[in-house]
């Protein structure tokens, strides 16, 4: 897989599998991660890119701009399990003390 | 509509103005997003992200052999359907100054005072070392072969460097004369124009070493990849 890991991707993917056959706009999950414009949207980009996220105009109706629109692909949404997981294990790989000397 | 929004959705509309076609599609989609957000000031932040986000997406750090191979592949690509396809695209920015040089040099031409003959002298000689070094670049062969990525790195080092090095014969080329434009402008202009160029100037050479710092540091971490790999 191509895509870097990063903590604002992470967040980014844990975000879009809370409705993963949802449509979403690109505010809300700026919203919901608590993630800048600047930030968010280089991610959805390479997401995109790597063909993780599909993306869509909506359609509206007349007199009012259409907004895009975005949803994980089904290797996207493989990804981001994997992400999850691999997350979850690190978390409970780690003692809660913090294991070191013992 | 308040004062605040309508800045920042000029300032979105204008980012999509600029964005390049490849990234114009998602410019759209963050301009869109300002009606929609709460609050005025936040509308703004957002509107500033848009710029934000076209710079991180360009040029986020390196860190695997997968997305360098990625974006060297993706850099050459481009190069590729420049020369090969987009004509306008390959030949805009020489076209661009050629009419600079007839707006600029018919100003010479009527200019009364020893102060303007120098400023548009200044402009006129800026777009027109900026005319001949875009024509003699219009068109780069040396795009590598598909699946060369050895090649294909080196290309993509060469253009960064060449772009962004302060070594660099082309980056002083293309720097000076937009300098030698901008201050043959300020001479001819009034007191209004000349603070307005003035803080063009100041913004324009805070980017400039931004962009340093970032080329900078992208090259670093290509050469220490390649360095890691052998």
């Amino acid at each position: 897989m191509k895509m870097r890991r990063s903590l604002q991707t992470t967040q980014v993917l844990a975000e879009f599998l809370n409705s993963a056959q949802e449509w979403r706009y690109g505010y809300d999950l700026s919203r919901n991660t608590g993630l800048k414009s600047g930030t968010l949207y280089p991610i959805l980009m390479r997401l995109a890119e790597h063909g993780l996220l599909e993306t869509s105009w909506e359609t509206t109706e007349e007199g009012r701009p259409p907004r895009h629109l975005y949803k994980l692909t089904h290797a996207g949404a493989r990804y981001a399990y994997e992400q999850r997981n691999a997350e979850a294990a690190k978390v409970l790989g780690e003692p809660a003390w913090g294991g070191a000397g013992l | 509509m308040t004062l605040v929004r309508g800045l920042a959705q000029k300032l979105s509309s204008h980012v999509v103005k600029l964005a390049s076609p490849g990234a114009k599609e998602w410019v759209q989609a963050l301009a869109r997003e300002v009606d929609f957000i709460e609050g005025d000031w936040n509308a703004l932040a957002w509107a500033f992200g848009s710029v934000r986000a076209l710079f991180g997406y360009r040029l986020a750090p390196i860190r695997s052999w997968d997305e360098l191979s990625f974006t060297v592949e993706k850099f050459a690509e481009q190069k590729r359907h420049r020369v090969n396809d987009a004509w306008v695209a390959t030949n805009f920015g020489w076209l661009n100054m050629l009419l600079g040089i007839s707006n600029f040099g018919s100003d010479l031409l009527r200019a009364a005072t020893t102060r303007n003959r120098i400023g548009y002298g200044m402009a006129v000689f800026g777009t027109l070392i900026l005319t001949i070094y875009f024509f003699l670049r219009r068109a780069d062969p040396n795009v590598p072969d598909r699946g060369d990525l050895t090649a294909m790195t080196r290309f993509y080092q060469r253009e960064l460097w060449r772009a962004c090095s302060l070594s660099s014969p082309d980056l002083w080329i293309v720097d000076l004369s937009i300098l030698a434009i901008i201050v043959g402008m300020v001479m001819v202009q009034g007191p209004a124009w000349q603070t307005a160029l003035g803080i063009f100037l100041a913004i324009g050479f805070g980017l400039f070493l931004q962009m340093q710092r970032i080329v900078r540091r992208r090259l670093e971490q290509i050469e220490a990849l390649l360095h890691g790999r052998n």
